[in-house]
């Protein structure tokens, strides 16, 4: 019970937090639109060009609406706690978490989801916005499986991107300088994830291949999910696939992360 | 001629205040509550060519913006100031080659590189001819004794280490006049002796002004003459440190020890009681009571052992602050 | 003039040594700057992958055409990232900790301590390498004469970006004299950025006017490449940079206002 409100402080303090940037929520919306509105000007003239119904086997609604959806979604499962953990692991901050009747991996997980609540639900309208317009020009055909799939899949995708986020985090108990390496390592998990393009684009093979990373369950897979192009099997066995991973993910970190702390207070930190 | 000569400068800026809570944003959005902060109020002084002039003042009393506003950084929001014949916020080229600031807090020194680095940007910087240089940097680090520290990096220096290389890099150009806000502000007890010692020589030396701000007022016992009093943006004093006591009456401080507990209202008759407690008491009174009080307490107490002091400057200080009475005792 | 032009060369060239010497310091991080910007250029070049892949005209200019443009704003931002983005992050920082007091008190010019003072030496190395290899295969597959006047103009209107570039991108900087938190509007103007990815052609007739004629982003990229096929004459390379440095006036201009503001409403 205690312990239950405990966690209820700490996810209210996360919505709190993100309350407090809301206005920067906003503008980087506004910053995300940019590359996406690049895109579209991109993808309409190579449509335009080649004259083919599809490339990459999307049609050209389709690839918009991949776009705009990669763009959300990539914008809502970002994680920017890595620099405060690696703070934490540089300065000792973690030592006040070790004697707290609370487990770090579970105060991070849980102030990342309440950080993550509200912009969920913004989130949420501009999908409802999204799907409708592209409905209107059926581009979209909504069915109500796939919507709830899609809800599924992208709060898994969320704790997904956390776990990876969070196992990566742990190299700052070996790295010395970490900033940079967490800018290369965000980005190439964006475009291994599908945020910038549809995997496609890399040829058919190395989205094959890609389906056995855990990558294209984070941005990819759900985005499909709702566009349609997913097949109806294949969207729940990529649902099992999806929690596959995010039960390997969640053992890899407590993996990495009781190793790493070993060192850590054998150190002495 | 006068080196400084300022009048009725006045800086005074707007901040706002901004309340907590989501509403609240909402309506500092629209309206914001904005108050005026008089930094400096009216100040007016004058200083000599090779003066060495001490600004006291607790923290925010306004000796920083005045400082800002005499070196150009800052314009004042009225008031005039003459510097070495220019007005200081015009930011002339030739002016700024002729003075030289120092802030305890701000470093003009790049971390990674040595030293030496920063001191030769600076010569570049104010085109300072070779060999002037070359004897300037020899004669600086030889008296701050830092010659072997020019090359090493400066985040490898001790912070003492490091205010020595920034005074070398300040003075490189030679300027007749330095000013230097907190100095000493958090180096050791020895540093701090250093930089004094070297500052008072330099002074002396080479005949440059110097103002200086600080609130330890053993900076500015040990260097200035002069003590200039700043509290809540107004000028309190202007004069020597050592005839602060002056304003005052000359209060004296009687100190007594009893060998019975002494109640504490059984004293209040003798003058103001600093502190007591059973067996210890501090009085405050004037210098002409001193006989007839000191008479009165070895008659009627219980006395072990007592002692007649000077207030001390500090005491003073303490006094002018909390009497705010702007202008009064401007000597 | 030419004495004061003499000491800011003077003055340059030992913020690029200092810098250098400062970099050599931190081999580790050195490396780790070139990673990153490789990582960087890695995504831009799926832009590449992109236009091969779907065998993308623009205007009638094939794949290897477009890698004029896609070179050229590869080249810019490795320019960019090297010359001034150091500097413009750290203008707000100077406002917020007060550095920009003791460089008041300098007689050399503010703008010029406060923007140019650091140069990143490992950042723009991919860019400006790949970038080039990129020009030189467009240059090569569209038959463009290498000749000297070919040459000039091109290094001419490459130059404009760059002034261009400095103009823009400090903005944001320059907004922190006002506003405390301007990190997201910096974001804003990168990702307004990489629009220069791709020929203007791509975009509609008004976001180009606005590109060109309101904010001159769509210059920075496009002239160059546009002069080298043929689509540009001699007179509006002229007018870009006549353009350029109005706006480098205009810039300066702004700089002296905020910094008369900042020495107004400071304490």
């Amino acid at each position: 019970m205690n312990r239950h409100r405990l966690y209820m402080a700490v996810f209210s303090m996360g919505i709190q937090h993100s309350m407090e940037y809301r206005f920067h929520f906003f503008l980087g919306l506004l910053g995300a639109a940019f590359p996406i509105l690049v895109q579209y000007f991109i993808w309409t003239a190579v449509y335009q060009h080649s004259g083919q119904t599809a490339l990459f086997s999307y049609s050209y609604g389709q690839i918009i609406l991949y776009t705009i959806l990669a763009g959300l979604v990539s914008k809502l499962i970002a994680t920017q706690f890595e620099h405060q953990i690696a703070d934490d692991i540089k300065n000792g901050g973690l030592n006040k978490y070790l004697i707290k009747p609370m487990s770090y991996f579970g105060y991070r997980l849980v102030s990342f989801f309440g950080q993550k609540a509200i912009y969920y639900g913004i989130t949420a309208l501009l999908l409802i916005a999204i799907i409708w317009l592209a409905s209107a020009r059926d581009v979209l055909d909504v069915q109500a499986v796939r919507l709830i799939l899609f809800a599924f899949t992208l709060w898994g995708a969320l704790l997904l991107n956390f776990l990876i986020a969070y196992c990566i985090c742990a190299s700052a108990f070996y790295l010395q300088e970490i900033s940079y390496f967490f800018v290369i390592t965000s980005l190439l998990v964006n475009i291994l994830s599908g945020g910038m393009f549809p995997l496609e684009i890399f040829g058919e093979s190395v989205v094959k291949a890609l389906q056995y990373t855990p990558f294209p369950y984070t941005i990819y897979f759900p985005v499909n999910v709702l566009s349609g192009k997913t097949e109806a099997a294949a969207m729940y066995q990529g649902l099992l696939i999806q929690c596959g991973w995010i039960l390997v993910f969640f053992w890899l970190s407590r993996l990495t992360w009781r190793v790493s702390m070993k060192k850590y207070s054998a150190v002495g930190g | 001629m006068d080196f400084i000569r300022v009048r009725e400068l006045h800086k005074s800026f707007v901040y706002y205040r901004k309340e907590a809570g989501l509403k609240n944003s909402l309506k500092n959005l629209f309206a914001r509550k904005s108050l005026v902060k008089e930094a400096v109020k009216s100040v007016s002084f004058d200083i000599g060519p090779g003066e060495c002039v001490g600004f006291l003042g607790p923290n925010g009393a306004g000796k920083t913006t005045t400082l800002k506003m005499l070196s150009g950084i800052l314009y004042p929001t009225s008031g005039e100031a003459d510097v070495l014949g220019y007005v200081p916020w015009e930011r002339k080229n030739e002016f700024k080659r002729q003075f030289s600031i120092v802030m305890g807090q701000k470093n003009q020194l790049w971390w990674d590189l040595p030293a030496s680095e920063s001191i030769y940007l600076n010569k570049c910087i104010y085109d300072v001819e070779d060999d002037l240089y070359r004897r300037s940097l020899a004669e600086l680090s030889e008296m701050l004794d830092v010659q072997e520290l020019l090359n090493v990096q400066v985040r490898r220096l001790s912070l003492g280490e490091r205010m020595k290389m920034e005074l070398i890099a300040a003075l490189i150009h030679r300027p007749r006049l330095l000013y230097l806000d907190e100095p000493t502000i958090g180096l050791d007890f020895p540093s701090q002796k250093k930089v004094r010692e070297f500052l008072k020589y330099y002074n002396e030396q080479f005949g440059a002004t110097i103002l200086l701000t600080s609130h330890y007022m053993k900076d500015v016992e040990d260097l200035c003459k002069r003590t200039i009093i700043i509290n809540k943006g107004s000028l309190l004093y202007d004069g020597d440190l050592h005839k602060i006591n002056d304003l005052f009456g000359e209060q004296k401080i009687i100190k007594l020890r009893f060998s019975e507990p002494v109640a504490e209202q059984r004293l209040a008759k003798f003058g103001k009681i600093v502190s007591s407690d059973d067996y210890y008491a501090v009085l405050e009174l004037p210098k002409y009571r001193l006989k007839e009080v000191s008479r009165a307490v070895l008659d009627s107490f219980p006395i072990v052992d007592w002692t007649i002091e000077d207030m001390p400057i500090e005491e003073s200080i303490s006094m002018l602050y909390r009497k705010e009475l702007v202008g009064e005792f401007v000597g | 003039m030419f004495k004061i032009m003499r000491k800011y060369a003077l003055l340059y060239g030992m913020f690029i040594k200092n810098c250098l010497i400062a970099q050599m310091e931190f081999r580790g991080n050195f490396m780790m700057s070139l990673l990153v910007e490789s990582v960087y250029l890695l995504a831009k070049l799926l832009y590449v992958l992109v236009v091969f892949r779907t065998d993308l005209h623009v205007d009638g200019i094939p794949p290897e055409g477009l890698l004029l443009f896609i070179g050229m704003h590869t080249v810019v931002t490795g320019i960019y990232v090297g010359l001034f983005f150091t500097n413009f992050t750290k203008i707000p920082e100077y406002i917020k900790d007060g550095s920009l007091d003791l460089m008041l008190t300098k007689p050399v010019s503010l703008q010029f301590m406060a923007s140019l003072r650091y140069v990143d030496l490992a950042l723009p190395i991919p860019d400006i390498l790949v970038g080039f290899v990129m020009v030189g295969i467009g240059w090569h597959a569209m038959d463009i004469p290498l000749t000297f006047l070919q040459l000039m103009g091109f290094f001419l209107l490459l130059l404009v970006s760059v002034v261009i570039t400095y103009c823009l991108m400090i903005i944001p900087a320059l907004l922190s004299f006002w506003f405390v938190q301007t990190g997201s509007v910096s974001e804003i103007a990168h990702s307004v950025w990489d629009a220069n990815n791709f020929p203007m052609a791509i975009y509609p007739a008004w976001v180009r006017r606005i590109g060109t004629f309101v904010i001159p982003l769509f210059l920075i990229t496009n002239f160059g490449p546009m002069f080298l096929l043929g689509q540009l004459s001699w007179l509006y390379a002229g007018l870009a940079l006549a353009g350029s440095l109005l706006l480098f006036t205009a810039v300066r201009l702004l700089w002296k206002q905020a910094v008369k503001g900042y020495s107004s409403a400071s304490s």
